[in-house]
């Protein structure tokens, strides 16, 4: 039957504002690792979110390690450590978000929403399927949202 | 409040290398310069159907390695109405309506829907104004099936809930090699249902899809069709996964003038959508079939095809 998208409202006193929060192996440490093995898994990738005010998870993208060509597969956990999926998903089919040239188009959109407190965590495991080494060096992530301000904060 | 009736997903294929192939034979193999006239698809007779958006693809071309759809770019199409009304003056180029045809999960949308009573038909014209013949040139009439209430499992949210992200990926064994996934070249789908089990503890919703190879890509004509746990069906025949699914590395390369050119701006933040969602209790399922015809393609292997099914679980409260 029919069911229009979810809304959400900005509740009253509050401001809310876009912020991309991106990931990579300059940021995060199990991410530098330029030779992940075949059947290699790396568990619960911490991406540590901004300490300020709520995050409100709506849309994801992932660049691959290959660039053009994502390979590895991923599971991604929100920061009650929900899984988001039944297992590990290739990236071209859940999280990279266009043509295999271009990868510049909409976030892949996250339906409902996943409120995230300030400071909390999403973690992403990260399994390489493939019969050769993959470069997590690549990987960049980038988590799309609102960051929620108290009206009085917001400047 | 419901709705006055049920909407269901639903698919009218016309074309293609299944039973379509018996009922429009003219289809499957189109030579150049043809014009056909008035090819019908009769509607089933259970339930009106409510067009909403189009596609039209053709088969691989087996001279090349490559994911091509040569001389798709020359199709000409006019379909009618329930009344025999068309909806073209003349036959249009398909490349008019969309560069990527409405395949990868991207169906061409009508402005208006166009309600179809049950049993009726849809006429389709057509012209192949090119050079090359064109092999299971496919039609492809995306819109719902309408019930009254009782016909069809009503089931919905509970009255309080919350929803979580949930994506169950099916199709893909841990090694990408070997499991009952692993779809052999020639497969007949005759008695295969698949399973897509809600093992969750809770109901859960699909939305969307994603399918097909993303490491090496070794399938061209592989076709899904889903069923309800009773057996019944969300098309008339089987569906191309670049047209009910699509991918990020979609390798779909249509041709474009002299070139071909891959699509983009298509993936996972434009899937592939089933409308309405598809809700599943706990511990009930649906079904899917998969049928695969690639022995005309030299370097064609055996290849697991993974599909992600992209929605909620509901948590009730």
């Amino acid at each position: 039957m029919y069911r229009p998208q979810f809304p959400y409202p900005t509740p009253r006193g509050y401001v809310d504002r876009d912020i991309t929060q991106y990931f990579d192996y300059l940021t995060v440490p199990l991410l530098n690792n330029s030779a992940l093995a075949t059947q290699g898994m790396i568990h619960r990738i911490a991406l540590t979110l901004q300490p300020d005010y709520p995050f409100l998870w709506r849309g994801i993208k992932i660049i691959g390690v290959n660039g053009a060509d994502p390979v590895v597969t991923v599971q991604f956990y929100d920061p009650s450590k929900n899984e988001l999926s039944r297992d590990f998903v290739p990236i071209d089919l859940y999280t990279h978000p266009s043509g295999s040239n271009i990868w510049g188009f909409q976030p892949v959109p996250l339906e409902p929403c996943i409120p995230c407190p300030k400071g909390s965590t999403v973690w992403m495991s990260v399994y390489n399927q493939t019969g050769s080494n993959q470069d997590l060096t690549k990987i960049r992530v980038g988590l799309f949202g609102l960051k929620r301000y108290p009206a009085r904060e917001a400047q | 409040m419901l709705p006055k009736y049920q909407a269901r997903h639903f698919d009218y294929v016309m074309g293609g290398p299944n039973l379509s192939s018996l009922l429009f034979g003219q289809l499957a193999s189109v030579a150049a310069n043809v014009k056909i006239n008035r090819i019908p698809l009769v509607l089933e007779p259970d339930a009106p159907f409510i067009l909403r958006s189009i596609a039209v693809r053709v088969k691989y071309d087996t001279t090349s390695t490559s994911h091509r759809q040569t001389g798709l770019n020359q199709v000409q199409f006019a379909f009618t109405g329930p009344n025999l009304d068309y909806r073209q003056q003349v036959p249009v180029d398909a490349y008019l309506l969309s560069p990527w045809y409405g395949q990868m999960g991207n169906p061409i949308p009508l402005q208006k829907e166009i309600v179809y009573p049950a049993a009726s038909t849809i006429w389709v014209d057509l012209i192949n104004n090119g050079a090359n013949t064109l092999t299971n040139l496919t039609f492809y009439f995306r819109g719902i099936k309408l019930f009254p209430w009782g016909v069809r499992p009503p089931w919905t949210y509970p009255k309080k809930m919350s929803l979580l992200n949930w994506t169950v990926v099916q199709g893909q064994s841990p090694s990408n090699n070997t499991s009952q996934f692993h779809i052999p070249v020639t497969t007949n789908a005759a008695g295969q249902r698949f399973t897509l089990q809600n093992t969750y503890d809770g109901d859960i919703v699909l939305r969307s899809l994603q399918a097909g190879p993303t490491a090496s890509n070794t399938a061209w004509e592989v076709f899904l069709r889903f069923y309800d746990s009773d057996g019944y069906p969300y098309s008339n025949d089987f569906v191309h996964m670049d047209v009910m699914a699509g991918n990020a590395t979609g390798p779909a390369s249509f041709q474009t003038g002299t070139g071909y050119q891959t699509a983009f701006g298509v993936g996972p933040s434009s899937p592939g959508l089933f409308y309405p969602e598809i809700y599943i209790p706990n511990r009930r399922y649906i079904q899917y079939d998969v049928l695969r015809t690639d022995a005309s393609f030299g370097t064609a292997a055996a290849q697991d095809i993974p599909l992600v099914f992209n929605g909620s679980k509901v948590v009730a409260a």
